[in-house]
């Protein structure tokens, strides 16, 4: 895993005009004196590194608004005396997984125990590589994008059965070939409606997606020209992410808590992580394919113009960054926030009806809607990226 | 040698270690769970060579076919009939396994010689890159149509024969009173036509 | 599969893609299996339905794709040859009279199976759809001219054919042959691809032609490598010894009407397979697949009629008389003349009647008493002169008795033979020859001879004779029409000399290969 990230970000680094981070970079330790490749070197590590720590703070945010959230939905007030709002409650909680005692069952297989929560971790971390925050604000323009994460996701049911076969407990077990089964009837649907917007972008690149809805603002968004397809996603995406009301393979009242039963400590703690961590790259991603990414809801280029400043200025670049970014945080911010809501709102589906509801009903219609778009695409070449 | 060749060189070698000793694993090992855990290695590494002929399309494609369908299926298979059974001792085993390892060594030994003594058309065809995705479009579409449309009818006739196969046939005998079971559903019973009379 | 990805991936034509775009398809050539297409999704369309109506209207829609199929494949007989698919299909005269028996064949085999798959009780619907698959995979691959058209050809026609072999799912029987038939096809299919992506790797090009062009101007050792691999596939498609050892077993397990189209449509495919490869693709490595073939159809004609004799079922010797008949039609291919050639037609087409009208009688009798034994058979023809007579005349027929076409196909392949100095060959013919006559004249003797008073206790509780039952007629249809031909076939055997002889004029591919040995012998 580790030579896959080590070759995407070397083979593809940073690139495109405007911000070069990885240039200026390069460029400030060449003048200290260091060879062109020995910077480059260096600087492999740092997107990373990024990439952690983003996705870390992704975490405690969305865990403490879980908490928060839950405790509202509930009358409750939540925590609030772990820093100001109870703030830092996650750090907390982090804090104490962290220095529980790590047990492995006597009877379980040691080696596949240790391995399963780290291949459900590892290809979550990996996706965000595909992230765009800005025009070149990701790690890696790859060529492949969107599929990319497709294919990532695809691997983390293998960390999910290997983790429930090695806790030697029926629960664990069920719990994931649950947790396989689901990912892999959900994933179908998810796919086809990623194709669908892919067929309308002419890429698979995330940021000429986003880059395609940009044109109008809000009304060019791909939520108008994909309401099915959104639909579509948003569901399946609750369901790659064990979000309720899909949270079979951890049903408290049949599983005890599924393929997470029998871990403690830190590697129960990279379940926890891993599952956040994807709730927030999937809402970020719907923002992606969907809602316009970084795109503020008005163009920011009419906004310059409309104050009459040169789109290229230093001042002008700097405020559409870090409005992409604040855009780009906020709208998946909304669509957690969601995710959350629809926790307190819905019950548990049955597992007869959770794949019911993927192969008879959201798989022939994400068919249709492919269809449909193609039909769309051919008749009417503007509107829909001919 | 500079730092990019070289890294590629160990990634290649590291990469190749790991497809070999993964492959042996596959075969070798006892338990099957573990077999099957290899394999989805191998097919990750796999990958990763793809990734350093820079073909990154066909990288994910094999991790989405070859670790996300078809190592998960097989996994999922083995978890739902893991049935711990005693396997009868067979014959000779150990005849057997020094035979099939001479004539694994001895295809190996051939192979190997071929492609040190074949002149291979070196350097071959450049990569493509990020084009890759394109160019595959264009070739399924065109002087690879046939195939491509061809495959979609072997998956199709794939899945109706899977599914014929292994659907539970439901009989009128079986049917408990009050049972919602659609009419069309239910199976006449079966008669064998052979009658094996071999064995009285 | 790691291969198919690779393939694609490096795959890169000189023309612009863009150009490409612009070529004409030229897909009128696939016209007939179009017409199988449509008649196995609308056989599919009507099983949803339900059973009944899937019972009632799939085998009209079957005949008719068929029979529409065979029309188009007869009109494009005199059609002018151009590739189709930008390489990926020739439909040359070789191609049609191998998907025209492939075609009949399975026409004959649905004719035959309407009442076993009553009587046995699997749904009709679906088992129709997947025999139209099997067809449509097997007439591609007779005129499949790319690396992954053939690879993708074969690769349907085998899966179509695990689970045709595995249908009765009741009978354990059945599930065994369909894995056994699974495990090593699969295995098949994996080195046909090794030695596929070799073939890649050398030539760099995925058309047979081009493939064939550069293995001639630089025949590396790699190469034969290659031929080793892709003919021990083309050995297993055609159950040639060593790599016969699945049919048996997936013959005796299999529904009687699947071992009906396995052993006639998979096998002329595999056939026109080996020719297409062979001679279109190795022809400079000529003399060492003719080597290696000499000694395939050598072992396949002893080992597959002496086994036979000892057989006690019925469906067995059929199996084990397969792969001998195989081996004779092997001879015609290793001559590599313009005689063996269309004697290799002409004894495929005379092989598909006569195995198929024995196969009918098998399962009539199989339909009548539920056995298949051949001891059973005793003293039939008292209490049932038809299957009695139909049997003779098709187990006659293989056998290469005089009036019979079997005999006349025989006698050509030999004569070819001879004609090309392959006397090893023919004699191990002749001989095995003689005992396959053996122990198809004991089946006859079995119900011919035997006093009634000897009679198996199977016959003596004959059920009487109907024919109006649910897919009776069109059995009886098939029978008949086989045996007629059989019978007959042999005096009015100019007229399918004349056709055989055509084809080979006819196919520019067996054209070159023809001249290339006549030039070779003559320097």
């Amino acid at each position: 895993m580790m030579t896959f990230t080590f070759f995407a970000t070397s083979y593809l680094g940073i690139a495109g005009p405007g911000l070069d981070l990885k240039s200026s970079f390069v460029d400030s330790l060449q003048s200290f004196g260091l060879s062109t490749e020995m910077a480059r070197l260096l600087w492999l590590p740092l997107p990373m590194l990024l990439v952690l720590t983003a996705a870390m703070v992704g975490v405690l945010v969305t865990v403490w608004l879980e908490r928060k959230i839950s405790a509202a939905a509930q009358q409750r007030i939540g925590p609030e005396f772990a820093g100001a709002l109870g703030v830092l409650q996650p750090m907390a909680d982090g804090l104490k997984l962290l220095v529980k005692e790590d047990v492995i069952p006597a009877r379980a297989d040691g080696l596949l125990f240790s391995l399963g929560p780290v291949l459900v971790l590892v290809p979550v971390i990996l996706s965000w590589l595909i992230v765009p925050f800005g025009q070149t604000l990701l790690i890696s323009n790859v060529g492949v994008g969107i599929f990319l994460w497709i294919s990532l996701s695809s691997i983390q049911p293998i960390g999910l059965l290997m983790s429930g076969y090695a806790s030697n407990n029926k629960y664990s077990l069920l719990g994931g070939l649950r947790a396989a089964a689901q990912s892999i009837s959900y994933e179908i649907p998810l796919a086809l409606s990623v194709l669908a917007v892919v067929m309308m972008s002419n890429s698979l690149s995330t940021v000429e997606i986003v880059n395609l809805q940009n044109d109008a603002g809000l009304l060019s968004w791909n939520v108008w020209r994909q309401p099915v397809g959104f639909v579509i996603f948003w569901i399946c995406v609750l369901a790659e992410c064990e979000r309720l009301p899909f949270d079979l393979p951890e049903a408290e009242e049949e599983l005890v808590a599924g393929y997470q039963t029998e871990y403690a400590g830190m590697k129960f703690a990279l379940f926890y992580l891993g599952s956040y961590i994807n709730l927030v790259l999937s809402a970020l991603l719907v923002s992606v394919l969907y809602l316009g990414g970084w795109g503020f809801p008005i163009p920011v280029e009419w906004l310059a113009s409309w104050l009459s400043q040169p789109i290229d200025a230093p001042l002008i670049q700097l405020v559409t960054g870090s409005v992409g970014i604040v855009m780009t945080v906020l709208k998946a911010y909304l669509l957690v926030f969601l995710a959350i809501l629809l926790r307190w709102t819905t019950p548990r589906v049955r597992i007869d009806q959770l794949l019911d509801l993927g192969w008879k009903f959201l798989l022939p219609i994400s068919l249709v809607n492919l269809l449909v778009t193609a039909a769309l695409k051919l008749l009417f070449p503007l509107a829909f990226g001919g | 040698m500079t730092i990019a060749t070289s890294t590629e060189l160990i990634c290649f070698l590291v990469l190749s270690t790991v497809i070999v000793l993964g492959s042996l694993g596959v075969v070798l090992l006892e338990n099957i769970v573990y077999s099957a855990f290899m394999l989805g290695g191998v097919f990750m590494a796999v990958a990763g060579l793809y990734l350093l002929l820079n073909a990154s399309f066909v990288a994910a494609a094999q991790v989405l076919v070859y670790v996300g369908a078809v190592n998960v299926l097989i996994i999922f298979a083995i978890m739902l009939v893991n049935k711990r059974e005693e396997l009868k001792p067979i014959k000779g085993l150990r005849l057997r396994r020094i035979v099939s390892g001479a004539v694994c060594i001895g295809l190996l030994v051939l192979l190997v010689r071929v492609a040190i003594i074949t002149p291979w058309p070196l350097p071959g065809p450049i990569a493509i890159g990020e084009e890759a995705t394109a160019r595959i479009g264009e070739h399924l579409f065109t002087d690879y149509l046939l195939p491509f449309e061809l495959a979609s009818v072997l998956l199709l006739m794939a899945m109706i024969g899977a599914i014929v196969l292994a659907r539970r046939d439901v009989y009128d005998s079986e049917l408990l009173a009050g049972d919602d079971m659609k009419e069309g559903l239910i199976e006449q019973t079966p008669t064998p036509l052979l009658v094996d009379k071999s064995s009285p | 599969m790691p291969e198919m990805g690779a393939l694609l991936l490096v795959t890169q034509t000189s023309t612009a893609p863009g150009e490409l775009l612009n070529l004409a398809l030229n897909a009128g050539a696939v016209a007939p299996e179009g017409c199988v297409l449509i008649a196995m999704l609308g056989t599919l369309l009507v099983d949803l339905i339900g059973e009944q109506t899937a019972a009632r209207w799939a085998p009209p829609i079957c005949y008719l794709g068929l029979g529409s199929a065979l029309i188009l494949l007869a009109l494009q007989w005199d059609a002018p040859l151009e590739p189709s698919f930008l390489g990926a299909f020739l439909a040359d005269k070789l191609a049609i009279a191998f998907r025209a028996v492939v075609a009949l064949s399975t026409l004959l085999s649905l004719l035959i199976s309407w009442r076993y798959a009553k009587q046995s009780g699997s749904p009709a619907g679906e088992y129709a759809a997947i025999l139209l698959a099997a067809t449509l995979g097997a007439m591609l691959l007779c005129g499949a001219t790319d690396l992954v058209s053939v690879f993708v050809s074969l690769e349907t026609l085998s899966v179509a054919s695990y689970l045709l072999s595995g249908y009765m799912k009741t009978d354990a029987r059945s599930s065994e042959a369909a894995l056994k038939y699974l495990l090593v096809g699969s295995a098949a299919a994996a080195v046909f691809l090794y030695g596929a992506s070799l073939l890649y790797g050398i030539s760099g090009t995925t058309s047979l032609a081009s493939i064939g062009i550069s293995l001639s101007n630089s025949p590396t050792p790699l190469a034969a490598l290659a031929l080793v691999f892709i003919l021990s596939t083309v050995a297993f498609k055609i159950a040639a010894v060593p790599f016969h050892q699945w049919t048996p077993d997936v013959y005796e397990g299999s529904p009687t009407p699947v071992v009906a189209f396995l052993s006639v449509g998979s096998k002329a495919a595999g056939f026109a397979l080996a020719l297409r490869l062979l001679v279109g693709c190795f022809g400079a490595f000529d003399t060492q697949w003719k080597l290696l073939f000499t000694v395939l159809a050598i072992l396949s004609m002893t080992l597959g009629n002496v086994v036979a004799l000892a057989q006690t079922s019925m469906k067995r010797m059929l199996a084990y008389s397969s792969i001998g008949q195989a081996g004779f039609v092997m001879i015609g291919l290793v001559c590599g003349t313009e005689d063996g050639f269309a004697a290799m037609v002409l004894y495929m087409a005379a092989y598909l009647f006569m195995n198929l009208g024995a196969f009918a009688c098998v399962i009539l009798f199989s339909i009548r008493t539920g056995s298949d034994r051949i001891s059973d058979y005793a003293g039939l023809y008292q209490k049932d002169p038809l299957i009695t007579l139909g049997l003779s005349l098709c187990l006659l027929s293989l056998g290469g008795i005089p009036p019979m076409i079997g005999f006349f196909g025989k006698i050509y392949l030999f004569f070819a033979g001879w004609a090309d100095h392959q006397y090893l060959l023919v004699v191990v013919g002749l001989i095995t020859s003689v005992i396959s006559i053996y122990y198809y004249i004991s089946v006859i003797k079995m119900m011919v001879v035997k006093e009634p008073k000897e009679a198996s206790e199977v016959v003596k509780t004959y059920p009487p004779i109907q024919w109006s039952n649910v897919g009776m007629p069109s059995l009886r249809f098939a029978l008949l029409g086989c045996v007629v031909f059989t019978a007959i076939g042999g005096i009015l055997s100019n007229p399918l000399f004349q056709w055989a002889n055509n084809t080979v004029i006819g196919t520019p591919l067996l054209q070159q290969a023809i001249a290339m040995s006549n030039h070779q012998s003559l320097g």
